[in-house]
């Protein structure tokens, strides 16, 4: 196994806001994320229920990717003037990347 | 310069920000309404009003004259003006005899005096009094909704504005056509800005290599470094930036709409082949305005960049310059500024301007006042703060006839109500009707109840099922939804019916129709030879309608039932469907590649699909062999080389590979509704309208279409609840699904539907007001009794019919039969602009028991969803209400609200200008901004307004104190609620009450039934 | 020898037309307009008596032409109505000119031209009695507003600016026809630029957006009847010298 020193992003926004963001992260070469769908939450703008029947637009989703220092400060930074204006979070956390050894 | 991985997310965070304010634009193929103020819905609904203005430069509300019509003709209730003025005056602290005065100004309508001596003299004592006021003068600044260009134009007299404007649309016409043009820009493929790259560099005039623009252009890929070296250059401060772009977009927002949606559905067919982004347009707008400024450099004598302009803008001359081009200058001066103009000597006259400025400002206020106060019993000490108050009153005015508008038409709903809430009925039908809950079911739904004993319901028009239709024999693919809803299950449409030599000669007629439209070289050869036929064409369109155009439709195919695919296939099913998909494939490609014709070979081809389909390379060449590996080949005596090649080709030609395989295999899981969906739908369809017992022997689902020739909005005028079109595969979709004897039993206890009820599909078209019912899938022994009730249905269609076609133009001085024809006629007709009203005047939405508004006359104006309180404890349901299909009645209700308020600014005007662009949406003459909202004829009748702007008045029968929690729970409703975008009023039968949310106290008013009952007497 | 003179006065050409110019500019509105046409319809009948002597009548044809040419170019850039009729004159009177020089006749002259001038000059006084100054920044979007003005507006701009669509036509291709190719090139030229002025001053002045706090009052039944009367009129002596020149 290799070890890496990595920073972990989640970024938890509203499902309107989700398509969005996957554009403006593909634009700076993200290696790769996993989505959490329907998850429910208590915030500044209230509480939020998780999955409605027929409408998606108003549940929150998560985004998770582990990214190199340089470029999760790129993100954070990035999308401040995104996240003043919609409701949603960034948290950074250090994490370890352990990647098998391919042949 | 390339910008860094941060510079490039912060821009586009700014542009996403920025296009918040712009709501979405669909594809007119699928016309979805929308509020065009949704960016603003955040905010209250006066709020956005005002704030929307900056960008949308739209008028705020209707004029005083229309209002003051309304209120002759009794719309608008004297008491509920006086409370909204008192209220009013509450709020600004101002005493009763500005009340009496506002109200005296706004319902008085005598018209102007004869000048006379009186009038002079009041005149000049008023203008005595006002001699220490002065015209504000307000000095420009760039900002929200004065840009560059604008200022540039105001300032200098040029046409910046338009330019850019028509650069920009020219070339979002070019690239984001969908298959109108027959040519394309080079490149499409690679993105529209790029594309656009390879055009401008050979554009003489806008090119200029020794620019250092030009040379980014040439040596970057990205959008974003153009947008952020312009902001450098005009040396905007870095919080201006989003306001900038703001106004950008504003500038073309239709097309900003557009693009908007597009780079938010990448799944669409145009975004995949040919991508499209916002910071792409918005770059390539940066770089006209630009070059634009460069341009005028010469003529200025230095660079208008954010601090130079502003400076300029500061200047008293500035001030004299804008009056002049924007048309505001006193005309008796205008001789004169051209003078000093011309001798530079505008600051020397500045002061002699102001003076005549303000003097003309004191006239026109005194004459202004003058209007205002004559005739009025009342005394005033200050004039000055008498002017100020009364500006300051007509800048509101229309917020409160708009209330007290809403408040009048509350309240008669309420009288019309509260006799049916007061009672109860219990019935047994002989047939229980689905409709949509447009407002265009609610005149069927009263005669099909007046005609027969049937009860009716009113159900989101997708009837609870989200699906995505894949027609087949029309090529189409659509999301039968509500636009908030992405459907995760797919259904496929089969041709059905027809023998294959007919299907292949139509197949023939209708290339040689299209090839012959399409082609350039048609219109020289063929105009003698085959323009005779379209000669025909046109005048069986035009003089024969009626006779025409069915077989004109027959020919070209257009209306086919077709068989719908909607169980799930079982994994062993989709393998052996696509093996034999693939076997096909193979046969096909053996006949293309090597001209064999390939018979009782399956074994063989199977083995080679295996060997095709698998993870690893099985097959690989080895050098030097000849003998073939796979029995295939060893039948067919190929080489081995050739069975190598023939296995690269079915990989990368034929689509068969492990890859591809998988896809289908993906493809085809979603195809249908499992066991359990099906339940789960079904289940939700029955328990959200509240009929869960006492099923009649025959239960419809009667979806709804509109028809019409020659007309870019008829998918408005389709179901808004499946996304702008036909509701009819939704409801065959549920009859098919309820008829299964498993799924009725799986229903139980909850539901308990008797073995001897049919469910029936039915499409209602709603410019005939005609129902068929689909008889396919009845069993014989009941069709007496669908035939029977056919009968009834279609009388009650003539009525209904009858009673709309009062309301249309030129059909309402018509006797009945010959009404029915006009009626019939506007099928087909390609010169009606208004085929039917379809949604316009819609103002309420009910949600309850069919009991409290039956037999009503709501001209369809009403939203009808069916709902039982006593049947949702919890308010589960009432949650799915509140979040589908208020929603979008919300959408369809300001769509109308403000196409209606301004046509020009968020309407589409009249739709004699329309020229279909791109095959997505219209523009007016040649060239200008996307379209985006409703037609004049849709909402204007002779240029006065036909749709009444009033927002939603909502009614729940349910118990206020329990039930009102589902909107709080659900954010976009309770913003939609306090932020008064709906009127939400609570029918609570318990407390024997209405409880109404009323925005100028922010609090939940409680209103007896018996105050009610007083007002009615 | 009075008489030239008379006829240069009433009728000018550059370098007269600046001073004639000069002098109606100063006036009062219903002056300027009473006195427009007295010259004109005065310049015209002095015409019948005029005998031109061959020296002048090269020298004064080419004025004639230049000034037309002059005149239709200032045209071009004008906003202001007042200043659009008064360089219309001295092109409308070197026209009468030019159709008495290759041997038209004057009655037929006038009686297509003077209708016309009578109404183009009867709409400009309606307009400016209401607003005063009639200029491109300050008046636009009278066609909403106004609509049965606008009708008889646009009937006489094109009429005055012989516009294909419109009586008298005919003259200035008859005129451009008999008269040297330098010159009849000239008129052609000047033609474009006159017909392109008079839409100009159309757009701006019917077409556009309206100032909605304007208030403004349209032409009522009797003013109306009288605009349809001189244009019945006009149609008429059409005929009637149409039929004579057939005959």
């Amino acid at each position: 196994m290799i070890m890496q020193k990595m920073k972990k992003i989640e970024i938890i926004i509203e499902g309107s806001s989700l398509e969005v963001l996957k554009r403006l992260l593909d634009k700076i070469d993200i290696p790769g994320y996993t989505i959490f769908h329907n998850l429910e939450g208590m915030g500044s703008h209230g509480f939020h229920e998780g999955h409605l029947l027929f409408n998606e637009e108003d549940a929150l989703v998560m985004l998770m990717s582990v990214v190199d220092e340089a470029k999760a400060n790129d993100i954070a930074f990035g999308l401040e003037p995104f996240l003043q204006k919609h409701s949603g979070a960034i948290f950074l956390t250090d994490t370890i990347r352990a990647k098998a050894k391919k042949d | 310069m390339i910008v860094s991985n941060k510079e490039i997310l912060y821009l586009n965070s700014l542009i996403e920000n920025a296009v918040d304010l712009f709501h979405n634009f669909w594809p007119m193929t699928s016309f979805i309404h929308h509020n065009p103020l949704h960016g603003f819905e955040n905010m209250h609904f006066e709020d956005a009003i005002n704030k929307a203005q900056n960008y949308f430069h739209n008028r705020k509300f209707l004029s005083r004259q229309e209002y003051q019509e309304f209120f002759k003709k009794g719309k608008i209730k004297p008491e509920k003006l006086q409370d909204e003025i008192e209220n009013y005056c509450q709020k600004n602290e101002e005493d009763g005899v500005y009340a009496k005065l506002y109200f005296y100004i706004l319902t008085n309508t005598s018209e102007s005096v004869i000048s006379n001596d009186k009038t002079e003299d009041f005149i000049e004592f008023l203008q005595e009094k006002l001699s220490s006021t002065c015209a504000m003068q307000k000095s420009q600044k760039l900002g929200l909704n004065f840009g560059f260009c604008d200022a540039l134009d105001n300032l200098y007299d040029t046409n910046l504005c338009e330019e850019i404007n028509q650069k920009l649309c020219k070339m979002s016409m070019r690239h984001l056509d969908e298959g109108q043009a027959v040519w394309a820009p080079p490149e499409k493929e690679k993105g529209m800005y790029f594309s656009w790259k390879r055009i401008i560099k050979k554009d003489r005039v806008f090119f200029n290599k020794s620019l250092q623009i030009c040379r980014i252009l040439t040596l970057s890929d990205k959008p974003e470094d153009i947008i952020y070296w312009v902001l450098q250059e005009l040396k905007i401060p870095k919080d201006e930036w989003e306001d900038f772009f703001v106004l950008q977009f504003a500038k073309l927002h239709g097309w900003t709409g557009f693009l908007r949606w597009r780079s938010t559905n990448q799944d669409y067919l145009y975004q995949k082949k040919y991508p499209a982004y916002l910071e792409e347009f918005l770059a390539i707008r940066l770089y006209f305005l630009y070059m634009y400024l460069k341009k005028t450099e010469k003529k200025l004598g230095y660079f208008p960049d954010f601090l130079r302009l502003e400076q300029e803008l500061a200047k008293k001359e500035s001030f004299l310059r804008i009056q002049y081009n924007s048309g505001k200058m006193v005309p008796k001066f205008i001789e004169k500024y051209e003078q000093a103009e011309k001798n530079s000597s505008l600051e020397q006259v500045y002061e002699e301007y102001m003076l005549i400025y303000n003097e003309t400002y004191k006239q026109e206020s005194a004459k202004f006042l003058f209007k205002c106060l004559k005739g009025f019993d009342g005394i005033f000490e200050d004039y000055g703060l008498l002017l100020d108050r009364l500006n300051a009153f007509e800048e509101q005015e229309g917020f409160i006839w708009l209330k007290a508008m809403e408040e009048s038409y509350i309240e008669d709903l309420m009288i019309e109500m509260l006799p049916n809430i007061q009672s109860q009925r219990l019935n047994v039908f002989d047939a229980q009707f689905f409709f949509c809950i447009d407002v265009r079911s609610e005149s069927i739904r009263r005669h099909i109840e007046n005609i027969a004993n049937i009860e009716t319901f009113g159900i989101g028009g997708f009837f609870g099922i989200p699906l995505k239709l894949i027609d087949i024999p029309k090529r189409d693919e659509s999301n039968l939804c509500p636009a908030v809803v992405k459907p995760k299950n797919v259904v496929y449409k089969f041709e059905e019916g027809e023998g294959k030599e007919s299907i292949k000669l139509k197949k023939a007629l209708r290339h040689i129709y299209h090839d012959l439209k399409y082609n350039t070289m048609s219109a020289y050869i063929m105009v003698e030879t085959i323009g005779l036929l379209f000669g025909f064409d046109f005048f069986g369109k035009t003089i024969l309608p009626n006779l025409y155009m069915p077989f004109r439709k027959k020919v070209f195919n257009e209306e086919n039932s077709g068989k719908l695919l909607i169980d799930k296939y079982p994994k062993d099913e989709i393998l052996e469907r696509i093996k034999l998909l693939q076997r096909e494939i193979v046969k096909v490609a053996l006949k293309e590649k090597y001209e064999l014709n390939v018979e009782n070979l399956d074994d063989e081809i199977d083995e080679f699909l295996q060997m095709a389909t698998s993870h690893e390379d099985v097959l690989r060449l080895e050098k030097g062999r000849i003998k073939p590996i796979s029995r295939l080949a060893i039948s067919l005596n190929l080489l081995h080389y050739e069975e190598v090649e023939f296995l690269r080709i079915l990989k990368q030609q034929y689509q068969i590979s492990y890859f591809h395989k998988h896809r289908h295999i993906e493809k085809l899981s979603k195809v249908g509704f499992t066991f359990k969906e099906q339940v789960f739908y079904a289940k939700n369809a029955l328990k959200l309208t509240g009929l869960t017992k006492s099923f009649a022997p025959i239960v419809v689902f009667c979806g709804h279409e509109s028809k019409s020739e020659n007309n870019p909005y008829e998918s408005a005028l389709d179901c808004g609840a499946c996304g702008g079109k036909s509701s009819d595969t939704n409801g065959r979709v549920l009859t098919y699904i309820l008829n299964k004897p498993e799924i009725r039993e799986a229903l139980k206890p909850d539901i308990d539907i008797p073995k001897n009820t049919i469910f029936v599909a039915a499409l209602h078209n709603t410019v005939t007001d005609k129902i068929k019912i689909h008889t396919y899938a009845i069993p014989k022994d009941r069709l007496p009794e669908i035939m029977s009730l056919q009968k009834k249905i279609d009388l009650a269609s003539a009525n209904s019919a009858l009673e709309r076609a009062k309301r249309l133009p030129l059909a309402d001085k018509l006797n009945d039969k010959k009404a029915l024809k006009f009626i019939e006629r506007n099928l087909h007709d390609w010169s009606q602009p208004r085929p039917e009203w379809g949604l316009a005047t819609n103002h309420s939405f009910i949600i309850g028991p069919r009991d409290i508004s039956q037999g009503i006359k709501f001209k369809n104006r009403v939203f009808l969803h069916s709902y039982d309180y006593k049947k949702d404890k919890i308010g589960y349901y009432l949650e799915i209400i509140l979040s589908a299909p208020l929603v979008i009645g919300e959408w369809i209700n300001m769509e109308h609200f403000f196409s209606a308020l301004d046509n020009k600014a968020f309407g589409s005007e009249s739709k004699v200008y329309h020229n279909v662009v791109g095959r997505f949406g219209v523009i007016s003459g040649n060239m200008s901004d996307l379209r985006t909202g409703l037609a004049a004829q849709s909402v204007h009748l002779k240029g006065k307004v036909y749709h009444e702007p009033l927002r939603l008045m909502t009614f729940i029968d349910a118990p206020f104190y329990e039930y009102r929690i589902a909107i709080d729970k659900i954010r976009k409703v309770s913003e939609l609620v306090y932020n008064e975008w709906v009127k939400m009023i609570f029918i609570d039968r318990k407390e024997e009450a209405f409880f109404y949310y009323h925005g100028n106290s922010k609090r939940w008013k409680k209103i007896e039934f018996c105050k009610i009952e007083e007002k009615s007497l | 020898m009075w008489i030239t003179i008379l006829i240069l006065f009433l009728l000018p050409v550059f370098p007269i037309s600046m001073l004639v110019n000069k002098l109606l500019s100063v006036l009062n509105y219903k002056l300027f307009t009473v006195l427009i046409l007295t010259f004109f319809i005065c310049g015209n009948l002095t015409l019948l008596k005029f005998n031109i002597n061959s020296q002048i009548f090269q020298f004064l044809q080419f004025l004639a032409v230049f000034t037309i040419l002059f005149y239709s170019f200032r045209l071009l850039g004008v906003k202001n109505l007042k200043t659009f009729i008064l360089y219309l004159y001295p092109i409308i009177s070197s026209l009468a000119l030019l159709w008495y020089m290759i041997g038209g006749d004057i009655l037929e002259f006038l009686a297509l031209k003077t209708p016309i001038l009578i109404s183009f000059l009867a709409l400009y006084t309606f307009l400016f009695n209401q607003f005063g100054i009639i200029h491109q920044k300050s008046i636009s979007g009278l066609g909403s507003m106004m609509p049965r003005f606008s009708i008889f507006f646009v009937l006489s701009i094109m009429g005055i600016s012989s516009s294909m669509f419109f009586l008298g036509y005919e003259m200035l291709e008859i005129e451009i026809s008999k008269l040297p190719i330098v010159y009849g090139v000239s008129l052609v030229v000047s033609w474009i630029f006159i017909n392109w002025s008079s839409i100009r001053v159309v757009e701006w002045l019917i077409y556009g957006t309206p100032n909605k706090l304007m208030e403004c009052r349209d032409l009522d039944n009797k003013k109306m009847i009288f605009f349809i009367f001189l244009i019945l009129i006009s149609v008429v002596f059409f005929i009637f010298y149409s039929l004579r020149g057939l005959a």
